[in-house]
């Protein structure tokens, strides 16, 4: 992006932020913050502001790309080395971005290149197809990826709700292709390291032991948990098991459990039979033959898998990291990291509700790009092409690097 | 509690709010301190630092068992002069093993467990479901070190921030929150503590050191042997050489293992040439860091680290480190090497 793009990205968000005020994070001088440049998340680090006064005419008057603010609260955020800053407790924070989850619509709308043979493609492919070497892929959005990354979060939820019984959550976009979910309370900001990794192993089921669930052999009966008084894991899993031994046939269930159809049908003969089993006597076999015990085993792990939440360990329990400050602009995409109401999440749209610049068509040169979805609309797609597009759509897509002015 | 019941409460649990209390009320200074409690606080060291654990006396003598609680702080004291987090956490498992020892032997044992659980501030209530004993506020659950699998969160009966557990896991919570607590107060602040006991301190270091095996640096030399890599080390190096994309935590450590084991950092690099996303300058810079050209060289993570980052791929290492699988590894082959050479000469 040439130094025209990069200025007139720089006067649209100095617009919005002479327009609006930006009251994110919480005690704002107890954080550490940072910010960066046009291609460059963090260029500074150890920034203070000291309420958000200060933090406003800063993003006012040095409009920087990308802010981003400890989850930590530190006594003396702005001292370097880390260790000098003392930590004085930290938000929890769960990112989930659509660049990790797999969906289908990836093979519609990301492209990618061998850099060795040259050839190139639509989907996200891990080597080249032809030469098996590496490739580098160019990632897009749609709405089907951001609500498959929005289902991860209402699962969060319940979890955090409903098991962990937190207060204080506050969901928001992350600007570009995922969501932030921050929980913020006295009683967490005292959670040790130990201890927040021990809610991500709950999160994730890392290390989940069957028989401390309930799933315990018994003489010849393999028993499970009772499903009408169980809860935490033992019930997650039973209930995920039911649901996946109603809606599938046998060759899917024989598949889940790593063994041939044929042996399925051996194993289970009467699926209603087996589904009364579990749910009103709470048995899952009952010949105890060790192949039987290897299938539920893995008809097991395959559920622990599927109910598990997907989330990057490194950055949920780092205490130090720094996140970006919701209801500020994404300087990669001009969208805006919008913190969502509760109720509102269902239906929200990013490339709806998080457009902050107006519809006034801007002239713009289009490299290459999917067809894309924004305000309900299909713009798209474009390669080579100039093109008169609305000033939030131009934005996004100078943003990304994909378009000059024209 | 009555008075000789306090005593012998405290005697058993000693870091409990009773045991304070009874040790408030003697009213004694540190310069007081009966020389049987220091001998005593000492033992306990000992004992600890050697892996084993102390057995309380049955005694009725009053004054006996007030000499016998004080010895948990005093051993605090000469813990806090030596400050070796290695041995204060030895301390804090010992007395965490004797609790746990004491609770299963307790006639009522519910009764005891209770009166600890206040003790210890926890926020709990009697269990209503009948398969419970009681139910404990989720952030005091999350107060203990998670050693055992059985015990980690995600095999809990947890709803609405509430853990519900039976007697025994109950039981195994306290002496587990024992640990922490202590290790937690370790060191003290000794600043007003009488100068005797600083000087008790060094003699109790010179015991402590005569009774460990001395540690003697162990230096990796010769090939490099990757069929002896610990299992962890082994599964990341293969996926690598296959040009697998493997993530960060994984990188890293296996560029500090390889470095640990005096892999030269071009070879390091070399390996590092496989993976997909492999970038010249990135990979040599970060090479040479953790390989110390610029400065502290990185020691590869120990096995809990490598547990955290789910690296962890076999339970039968019984290593702390995986550079102590390696060094086994080598010395093994080592003695077998010289039980052949030894055959050959014999039969020679």
């Amino acid at each position: 992006m040439s130094e025209r793009e990069e200025t007139f990205l720089k006067e649209k968000f100095q617009s919005y932020y002479k327009n609006n005020t930006v009251n994110e994070p919480p005690k704002p001088e107890t954080r550490e913050f940072g910010f960066g440049t046009y291609g460059k998340k963090i260029s500074n680090r150890h920034v203070v502001f000291k309420n958000y006064d200060e933090l406003n005419t800063f993003l006012r008057e040095d409009v920087p790309f990308y802010i981003s603010a400890s989850s930590a609260y530190y006594k003396f955020p702005e001292k370097r080395p880390m260790n000098t800053k003392e930590l004085q407790g930290a938000d929890l924070i769960y990112e989930f971005d659509a660049d990790d989850i797999k969906t289908k619509c990836k093979d519609k709308h990301d492209t990618w290149a061998c850099e060795n043979c040259n050839l190139d493609g639509t989907g996200n492919p891990e080597k080249c197809t032809n030469c098996g070497e590496r490739v580098s892929v160019t990632q897009w959005f749609c709405p089907d990826c951001l609500n498959e990354t929005k289902k991860q979060v209402f699962k969060l939820i319940d979890f955090l709700e409903n098991d962990f019984g937190f207060t204080g959550l506050t969901v928001n976009f992350s600007g570009n292709a995922g969501y932030h979910v921050h929980i913020r309370n006295e009683a967490i900001h005292t959670l040790s390291h130990t201890a927040r990794i021990e809610l991500l192993d709950y999160l994730t089921a890392n290390n989940l032991n069957f028989p401390s669930l309930g799933f315990v052999k018994k003489d010849k009966m393999m028993l499970c948990p009772d499903m009408k008084q169980s809860f935490g894991w033992g019930k997650r899993i039973s209930e995920a098991l039911v649901k996946f031994l109603t809606e599938n046939d046998l060759s899917t269930i024989a598949e889940a459990g790593n063994i041939p159809v044929i042996k399925a049908k051996k194993l289970i003969p009467n699926k209603e039979l087996l589904l009364k089993k579990i749910q009103e006597q709470n048995v899952l076999l009952s010949s105890g033959t060790p192949k039987e015990l290897e299938f539920w085993n893995a008809l097991l792990e395959h559920i622990r898998k599927k109910v598990a939440l997907d989330i990057d360990r490194q950055t949920s329990i780092d205490m130090h990291k720094i996140v970006r400050v919701p209801d500020t602009i994404h300087g990669g995409t001009g969208l805006l990291a919008k913190t969502i109401e509760r109720e509102k999440l269902k239906e929200f749209d990013p490339f709806t509700d998080a457009l902050v610049f107006s519809d006034s068509e801007i002239r713009v040169f289009i490299n290459k790009a999917p067809e894309l979805m924004f305000k309900g609309k299909s713009f798209g797609k474009f390669e080579n092409t100039e093109v008169s597009l609305p000033e939030y759509l131009a934005i996004y897509l100078i943003a990304r690097g994909a378009a000059e002015l024209r | 509690m009555a008075a000789v019941e306090a005593l012998k409460f405290s005697q058993k649990y000693p870091f409990s709010r009773t045991a304070k209390n009874v040790l408030r009320e003697m009213n004694l200074s540190l310069e007081e301190v009966p020389i049987e409690t220091i001998k005593r606080a000492k033992v306990m060291i000992e004992l600890a630092a050697i892996g084993k654990e102390y057995e309380v006396e049955e005694i009725n003598h009053s004054e006996l068992l007030k000499n016998e609680i004080l010895a948990f702080p005093v051993a605090k004291i000469l813990l806090s002069f030596l400050n070796k987090s290695s041995l204060n956490e030895k301390f804090a498992m010992m007395v965490s093993k004797t609790t746990f020892n004491y609770l299963s032997k307790e006639k009522n044992r519910n009764e005891i467990l209770l009166n600890l659980a206040d003790d210890l501030d926890l926020k709990f209530s009697l269990s209503n479901d009948e398969n419970f004993f009681v139910t404990l506020d989720l952030f005091d659950y999350l107060k203990i070190n998670f050693n055992e699998d059985y015990l980690k969160l995600v095999n809990q009966k947890v709803k609405a921030g509430k853990v519900y557990v039976d007697e025994n896991d109950f039981m195994r919570f306290i002496s587990e929150l024992v640990f922490t607590r202590i290790y937690d107060s370790l060191p003290a602040d000794i600043n007003n503590v009488p100068s005797k006991f600083k000087t008790m301190s060094r003699e109790l270091a010179l015991d402590v050191i005569a009774s460990q095996k001395r540690y003697t640096e162990f230096k990796f030399t010769g090939k490099i042997k990757p069929e002896y890599f610990p299992p962890c080390v082994s599964e990341i190096y293969d996926s690598i050489l296959e040009g697998k994309n493997i993530s960060h935590s994984a990188r890293f450590f296996l560029a500090t293992f390889l470095a640990g084991i005096e892999m030269p950092s071009s070879e390091i690099i070399e390996i590092f040439k496989k993976a997909p996303n492999y970038k010249e300058s990135t990979t040599k810079y970060q090479v040479e860091r953790i390989a110390g050209k610029k400065g502290t060289k990185y020691t590869p993570p120990s096995c809990v680290k490598i547990k955290e980052y789910t690296l962890c791929n076999s339970k039968t290492c019984n290593v702390k480190h995986p550079l102590s699988y390696y060094k086994r590894e080598l010395a093994k082959e080592k003695k077998n090497k010289q039980k052949k050479n030894e055959k050959q000469t014999k039969d020679a």
